[in-house]
């Protein structure tokens, strides 16, 4: 079996104390980050990091991501041999940040001599994270849009049952990108003030960034009270930007994760939904549960405390919601105030006592990415 | 083990002048809306390969790809920096690389995993690496791995950021491999070695283990290729070296359609050598 040993986050709850306070009273914080689209200045809620102005340099994010991991690995003592045994799979909707970068600042050609020592790209960031912490050679960077460090967890997971690793590090980094704020502007996506899933309300997607590290293993290397059952990712072709508002793909993804994990419907504790509180999304999302479940279990979104991480959300809402657990509880579904008639359900509205169980994790996105997740906490 | 069921080939050198989209449409019999090139790349590779087989809906998509749909990086760019205007639509979801993979999925009708993949310095061996993993611990029947780059100019920066030497000759490709478990109706086994070899180690693995033909990966330096060849006995499987990252896929699939026999096939990134392993099957 495997467990899941670590897990650590970086978002815009602030540190693991503040993260988990936020998360029991239901508070979080956001920023307005503006943009001028068709002439219009327009501000939207954001949620960053911190409030400090972060030059969009290589090194900002490598310095992050080196801090995530830092952190994971001060909770799981691997030594250099254990490190060598360590596979690596960063899952981002914008690993060609690596890039875009250079390429966006090279525009008028300025900046090419710059460039000749310095190979970027895809792969970039885990490159520097196996160069840096001494991990073994198997390594994938994931770009499946929103399903992209829940897919990396999916394959982490397989390489460790197929014995070529004995230690798999889930990295998931979503940092705030102009292209990826102002393309889902364009497509009039993005909520001016606040996420509010599954809520008659609700004004639209708003983004965030966060990084997270998730360190996985073989229960026979080593144990861990988490585990992970099973999970399925599957594709949908109704439309480019996701899944199928009749829930249909939703439904089959639930229920084949369902299946892999070997696990009933009814023994799930609550569900992690993947709540982007775009109205199409959360239709599909509702309808693909009413179609899997004949009765619906408990459902929450982890996006109204820290946005739609977008890439980094698969292994960020893990680790937010494995840390919760081990703090003794569930959050509600934050700023849920008013029943969508439309979808006939709610999701938690009020924090739930709870400390081991069955947990599924949701995750749709573009490409028609459908992927859910099935992990499972020991009774104390 | 696991085996080749099909292959599908589109390999281009610098400077063949060729339209994809009238080629695609003709190859197809269908007209793709609001793709551009690198999807068009990827949708023309992965029909080839499926031109004489009849797939499995949840058949897995393992896209690789060395840097992604970079033209629409630099439509983005321009839009961004020169037009100062936000991303239109359609290039912004274009410029999420997994896009190609979901119109292969349509126009396959393939419902099963699909990823898009990425790594620094050796995509298309570490992508044949889950494959076959996969296949294994049997999370999978069966998976299409494709390999899909597109030529970005000016090549002179190109060729800095890939690390690569001035006077290497460049490419573009869209190569694509069925792979399943099952022997029945294979063209070819395949062995994707786990280990990171030096020069010396793998010195002494191929000479341990023959193969009728050995390849190099083009970023391989003439010297090491000797020691190699030496090593393994082989005889040395020519093939174009216009350069893109997922170029090892299109050495694979032209060697089980053009070939028979068994291939060694070396990749090479800073310092670090991998092995592939190749044997065509032959069918009474």
């Amino acid at each position: 079996m495997i467990s899941i040993v670590a897990a650590e986050v970086m978002s815009a709850l602030g540190s693991k104390e503040e993260a988990l306070k936020h998360l029991q009273e239901g508070t979080y914080r956001t920023q307005s980050r503006a943009m001028e689209l068709l002439g219009e200045r327009l501000e939207f809620a954001y949620y960053g990091m911190d409030d400090d102005e972060r030059n969009k340099s290589l090194s900002t994010p490598l310095s992050y991501l080196e801090k995530i991991v830092t952190q994971l690995l001060a909770n799981v003592t691997l030594d250099k041999v254990a490190l060598k045994r360590c596979g690596l799979f960063l899952g981002s909707s914008s690993n060609d940040l690596s890039l875009a970068l250079p390429l966006g600042q090279n525009y008028d050609g300025s900046q090419e001599e710059k460039m000749v020592c310095e190979r970027v790209g895809n792969g970039y960031y885990a490159d520097h994270l196996i160069k840096h912490f001494g991990l073994s050679h198997i390594s994938l960077s994931y770009n499946t849009a929103c399903t992209s460090s829940a897919n990396a967890f999916l394959d982490a997971a397989a390489m460790l049952e197929g014995g070529l690793i004995d230690y798999a590090l889930v990295v998931g980094i979503e940092m705030f990108a102009p292209v990826t704020f102002e393309g889902f502007g364009s497509m009039q996506l993005l909520s001016p003030t606040t996420l509010k899933a599954f809520d008659k309300e609700r004004q639209g997607i708003v983004l965030g960034e966060a990084l997270s590290a998730v360190m996985l293993s073989r229960d026979e290397v080593l144990s861990a009270p988490w585990h992970f059952l099973g999970g399925v990712s599957n594709c949908e072709t109704h439309s480019v930007t996701g899944a199928n508002p009749d829930g249909v793909g939703i439904s089959k993804v639930i229920l084949s994760a369902l299946k892999d994990a070997g696990v009933e419907a009814s023994e799930l504790s609550v569900i992690k939904a993947h709540g982007t509180a775009s109205a199409l999304n959360d239709m599909a999302e509702i309808n693909g549960m009413k179609l899997a479940f004949e009765k619906m279990p408990p459902f929450f979104s982890l996006k109204p405390y820290i946005g739609h991480t977008l890439g980094s959300c698969g292994s960020s809402e893990l680790a937010l919601l494995m840390q919760s657990v081990d703090a003794g509880f569930i959050p509600k579904s934050a700023n849920f105030e008013c029943e969508d008639e439309a979808l006939g359900v709610t999701p938690l509205q009020e924090r739930m006592v709870c400390d081991s169980g069955t947990f599924m994790l949701n995750y749709f996105g573009f490409g028609g990415n459908n992927t859910s997740l099935v992990i499972q906490k020991d009774a104390l | 083990m696991i085996y080749i069921h099909s292959v599908g080939l589109l390999h281009l050198q610098e400077g063949e002048a060729i339209e994809i989209k009238p080629l695609l449409k003709a190859e197809t019999q269908k007209v793709f809306r609001r793709t551009d090139r690198f999807i068009q790349l990827a949708l023309l590779g992965a029909s080839r390969a499926m031109k004489e087989q009849t797939l499995d809906e949840k058949t897995g998509l393992y896209m690789a790809s060395g840097q992604g749909n970079l033209a629409v990086f630099n439509r983005l760019r321009d839009q961004q920096y020169i037009d100062h205007q936000p991303p239109k639509p359609v290039d912004f979801i274009n410029s999420l690389s997994n896009t190609a993979g979901f119109y292969v999925a349509q126009h396959l009708a393939l419902l099963g995993k699909n990823l898009n993949l990425n790594q620094q310095g050796v995509v298309a061996y570490m992508t044949l690496l889950l494959a076959q993993n996969n296949l294994l611990v049997d999370q999978e029947k069966s998976v299409l791995v494709g390999g899909v780059d597109e030529l970005l100019h000016p090549l002179a920066f190109t060729r800095k950021f890939l690390g690569l030497e001035s006077q290497q000759k460049m490419g573009e490709g869209s190569n694509w491999l069925l792979l399943k478990r099952e022997e029945k109706g294979a063209l070819a086994s395949l062995v994707v070695d786990a280990e990171r070899y030096t020069l010396e180690t793998l010195q002494q693995k191929l000479s341990g283990h023959n193969s009728d033909a050995i390849a190099f990966s083009p970023r391989l330096g003439l010297q090491e290729r000797e020691i190699l060849l030496k090593a393994s006995k082989a005889s040395r499987y020519e093939y174009d070296e216009a350069f893109y990252e997922t170029l090892p896929l299109y050495v694979l699939a032209s060697f089980v359609e053009t070939q028979q026999g068994s291939l060694h096939y070396v990749e090479y990134f800073e310092g670090d050598y991998y092995l592939l392993k190749v044997v065509c099957l032959t069918h009474s």
